[in-house]
């Protein structure tokens, strides 16, 4: 088991708010009861399991940016490959370019990560497939100048010993075209989406022989897990049309097309989005409740990490931090770094104030006037209406969070309701409705 | 509870202490607007601390073709070599915000490839503290969340002539005078946010996107308040910066305001041509909302005409815009003037159901201001119909208002129509006192209707002495 912080200096490192947990990681606290949902890796593992031997499971995951979600995707590719799933994870963040991305960027790496998951651990596929596809990307999709340079360097890796077929080779090269943004970038979007059936085609062709391959191994089936999307850039255009629901809305049908069980990560705003394809199931991973048993676990993260009974002066401090959370575990580990700031001893109360006074602060900075009214009417009825901009922006920085509690339930973060100008604003709200 | 504001010397306390407990990546913020208090206090911290720091200013010509952690990487490992330099050595780094580009669009764009390169940056294996103007961060919050909000924290050191106001980014970027921003604010409130805005303009004088936007700001703080010379001053300043930086979305946000001043003055041409100017702009740009904003200001000089075909085939664009773009506010602002229109041509149950749609919006997102004017409208109905009764209780919340707001110029013309409803019902004298309250709120701000108004005061005395 994992040794517990007795020294300041220690805590400091255990709590790290831009570290998620590793999926084996004895520290990790089970939220799922206090989120008020299965755990969500059983889960979905569970619905892939049952989805049926002709049907895919087509997923959207999302979740408050900081509420644990990495965490859990990690935990859910493990609870995958321990029930026999072959899983294939593309980190779209390190692949492609999310300032500029489109769905047949996202296609186009599914195909190569495919292919290169695979060749790792040396399940073959077949060569003449392989073949055909890269032989279409070059007669169709690449221009013949990128297609005869890379002819050239495949036979020096092939001296060097390194068997990279033509294909990944390929493949990558186009990849790394979306990603710098090349001045290829569009003609090759432009002519995937010219054959864009045909594509899908070959696609899926390369899907169905890599899940026939897994299968041939043992494995159950094989899974996508697509993460990164959510930090995709928004930008309303001038059709009133988002980069977001281009992306997730008019594309669903495209994104869905990759014939295996696939999960996008994608932006928490996104399930407001009033014409959101029923294609996909829509995972939210909620909020940690304010109620008992949610305190109850988010002091459990605390005292997995650190001696709490040498280092802090009192239990109800532990409770004051994970209420000022407000069930967002990485504001817990804010909180907990800001409160070992100054501390000479255990931590003590005037620490634990000052932590809470920090938090309110950088929070105060994200806040502008206009938010005020949509503040009002979270709190007052606790619901998000959403689809627009300014909501996507209030759940996209935490301001408002968002709990499962039988129904969804909505709340200002905890700090947020106590800067007292908005404090003033909201009671002055009550005042109103009274007159 | 309040607490005693923490020294300098506190803070960089614990910026010692954490930045000596280092154990691979992590990332702070130090926030400091004037950059010769970042060299000073980024000196102290590297004294106290005891360890090498490797500092680092980003080069003015920028990142080139790479990004923060393409031309930081290569560069730390040169550095690296250097004496005395540990794995535990913390990076200080300067003058990011220096290479952060003016226009919003390019803005963003530089911002939000930091934010996802995120996961190279943490490659750096150990503290990264960027040291920034406050604006700078408030900007990466919005545009690059994923990368802010790994922060371990935010350390602020204010310069002594900004103290408790708070800088919130993107408060006035938008200035409608059916409801603008500061009409919700008190008198004192709005002194003190045009002092922070004069302190951040002494502190910027370089003439990029961020001057004009705090010249636009003060503008508006002014034309709300109703110093008119002073807010055509502002904006005329900005306008100016815009042009030379080419920030079309600026431009047009700032030729709608400059129109609103020429048609507080009754200048209807001048303010027409600022409208058309900047409907243009916004129809170039594709600002919808903008757009919304500009038609429903040129919908209601059409109604200062007397066109009401005209005005009511503007505000109608201007109302379906807002609606398309969830503009609640604006919606409101748009179904009112309609209903003004209806209302002045006689047809006062549609005129009625407008105002009250709006009322409804109003109360909905806590619209005070907007508020007001719809109970004013609401009033004025009941006077035609000679519900003087109702016309006061409505008018009196109104007033209430605006005084609590410090919004003269809808005090001064509520005042005045109190004073009528009085004078409707035979209360001379009360009407009296209310003209004359008009008045003098109307001499402070220079309202185009002082005169009117002043000759109906007289009228009134007149009337009085004449019983």
């Amino acid at each position: 088991m994992t040794p517990r912080a007795k020294t300041i200096a220690d805590a400091y490192r255990a709590c790290n708010p831009d570290k998620p947990l590793s999926p084996d990681d004895d520290r990790y606290v089970d939220l799922s009861a206090s989120r008020g949902m299965r755990h969500i890796a059983e889960l979905i593992t569970w619905k892939i399991q049952n989805s049926g031997t002709d049907a895919q499971n087509k997923r959207l995951f999302t979740g408050h940016r900081g509420s644990g979600k990495t965490t859990e995707l990690l935990r859910l590719q493990r609870e995958l490959e321990r029930n026999d799933f072959f899983t294939i994870y593309l980190d779209t963040e390190r692949l492609l370019d999310l300032g500029n991305l489109n769905y047949l960027d996202v296609l186009v790496a599914i195909a190569e990560q495919t292919e290169r998951s695979l060749r790792i651990k040396h399940i073959p596929l077949s060569d003449t497939l392989l073949e055909d596809i890269s032989g279409w990307f070059s007669d169709h999709i690449v221009e013949k100048t990128q297609v005869s340079e890379l002819q050239g360097t495949i036979e020096t890796s092939a001296e060097a010993g390194a068997a990279i077929p033509f294909f990944a080779k390929l493949l990558a090269r186009i990849t790394a075209n979306f990603k710098t943004g090349s001045t290829h970038r569009e003609t090759i979007r432009t002519q995937l989406n010219r054959n864009l059936s045909v594509f899908i085609e070959k696609l899926n062709l390369l899907i169905s022989t890599a899940r026939n391959a897994v299968q041939q191994k043992g494995f159950t089936d094989l899974v996508l897990i697509v993460d990164g999307m959510e930090k995709m850039r928004y930008e309303l255009h001038q059709d009133g049309e988002s980069t977001h629901s281009e992306m997730f809305v008019r594309h669903a049908e495209q994104l869905c097309a990759p014939e295996c069980h696939i999960i996008y990560t994608v932006p928490v705003s996104l399930p407001y989005q009033r014409n959101l394809m029923t294609d996909f199931e829509i995972t939210v991973l909620p909020m940690v409740r304010m109620d008992t048993e949610g305190i109850a676990s988010l002091v459990k993260i605390i005292e997995r990490r650190v001696d709490t009974a040498t280092l802090f002066s009192g239990p109800e401090l532990l409770v004051t931090l994970a209420q000022t959370s407000g069930g967002a575990v990485r504001d817990l580990m804010h909180l907990m770094r800001m409160a070992m700031e100054a501390s000479t001893g255990p931590l003590d109360a005037a620490d634990v104030r000052r932590a809470v006074s920090e938090l309110r602060k950088i929070y105060t900075r994200l806040i502008r006037e206009s938010d005020l009214a949509l503040f009002r009417q979270i709190a007052r009825t606790h619901f998000i209406q959403g689809g627009d901009e300014q909501t996507g922006r209030l759940l996209d920085l935490r301001l408002a969070l968002e709990y499962q509690n039988g129904d969804l339930w909505a709340d200002l973060h905890p700090v947020v309701r106590e800067i007292p100008w908005v404090k003033a604003a909201l009671a002055a709200d009550t005042d109103d409705d009274a007159a | 509870m309040m607490m005693q504001p923490e020294s300098s010397e506190s803070v960089i306390r614990r910026i010692c202490r954490v930045l000596s407990w280092a154990d691979g990546f992590a990332l702070y913020f130090v926030l400091i607007n004037l950059p010769s208090a970042r060299r000073a206090i980024a000196l102290q911290v590297q004294e106290q601390l005891g360890r090498p720091v490797i500092e680092l200013d980003v080069p003015p010509e920028g990142f080139g073709d790479t990004t923060l952690d393409g031309w930081l990487l290569p560069k730390l490992e040169e550095l690296e070599k250097l004496e005395g330099v540990t794995a535990e050595s913390p990076i200080f780094l300067h003058g990011l915000d220096r290479v952060m580009p003016s226009g919003q669009v390019a803005l963003r764009h530089f911002l939000q490839l930091l934010n996802w390169r995120r996961s190279a940056l943490a490659a750096v294996g150990r503290p990264l503290v960027i040291w920034l103007p406050r604006h700078a961060l408030d900007s990466m919050a919005e545009h690059a969340p994923d990368l802010y909000d790994w922060y371990s924290n935010i350390y602020e050191f204010s310069s002594p002539k900004e103290e408790a106001e708070e800088l919130r980014s993107g408060f006035y970027t938008e200035f409608n005078t059916d409801v603008h921003p500061a009409d919700q604010q008190s008198k004192a409130e709005k002194e003190q946010w045009l002092h922070t805005l004069i302190t951040l303009l002494d502190e910027h004088p370089q003439r990029n996107a961020y001057r004009a936007k705090l010249l636009n700001d003060a503008g508006g703080l002014h034309h709300a308040s109703g110093s008119l010379e002073d807010a055509l001053a502002l904006f005329r300043q900005s306008l100016t910066i815009y042009r030379e930086i080419g920030d079309k979305v600026g431009e047009g946000t700032t030729l709608n305001n400059i129109s609103q001043i020429y048609k507080a003055r009754g200048d209807y041409d001048t303010a027409f041509r600022y409208l058309k100017q900047s409907l243009d702009i916004r129809r170039e740009v594709g600002d919808r909302a903008g757009e919304g904003v500009v038609l429903n200001n040129i919908g209601q000089i059409y109604k200062a005409r007397d066109d009401y075909d005209k005005a009511l085939e503007y505000l109608e664009q201007s109302l379906s815009i807002r609606q398309e773009v969830g503009n609640r506010a604006g919606e409101g602002a748009a179904l009112d003037n309609i209903g003004q229109i209806y209302y002045i041509v006689g047809d006062y149950n549609k005129a009625m159901s407008l105002f009250e749609q709006a009322l409804v919006i109003r109360q909905e997102i806590g619209d005070r201001a907007g508020k007001g004017i719809s109970l004013n409208n609401i009033a004025s109905i009941h006077r035609v119909q000679g519900d003087y009764a109702t016309v006061l209780k409505y008018l009196e919340q109104s007033l209430e208002l605006y005084g609590e707001m410090g919004d003269r110029r809808r005090e001064a013309i509520t005042s005045w129509n109190i004073s009528r409803a009085y004078e409707d019902q035979g209360d001379l004298a009360k009407a009296e006192q209310y003209n004359s309250r008009t008045v003098q709120l109307a001499e402070e701000i220079g309202h185009p209707s002082l005169e009117e108004w002043r000759e109906a005061l007289e009228e009134l005395r007149a009337k009085i002495k004449g019983r």
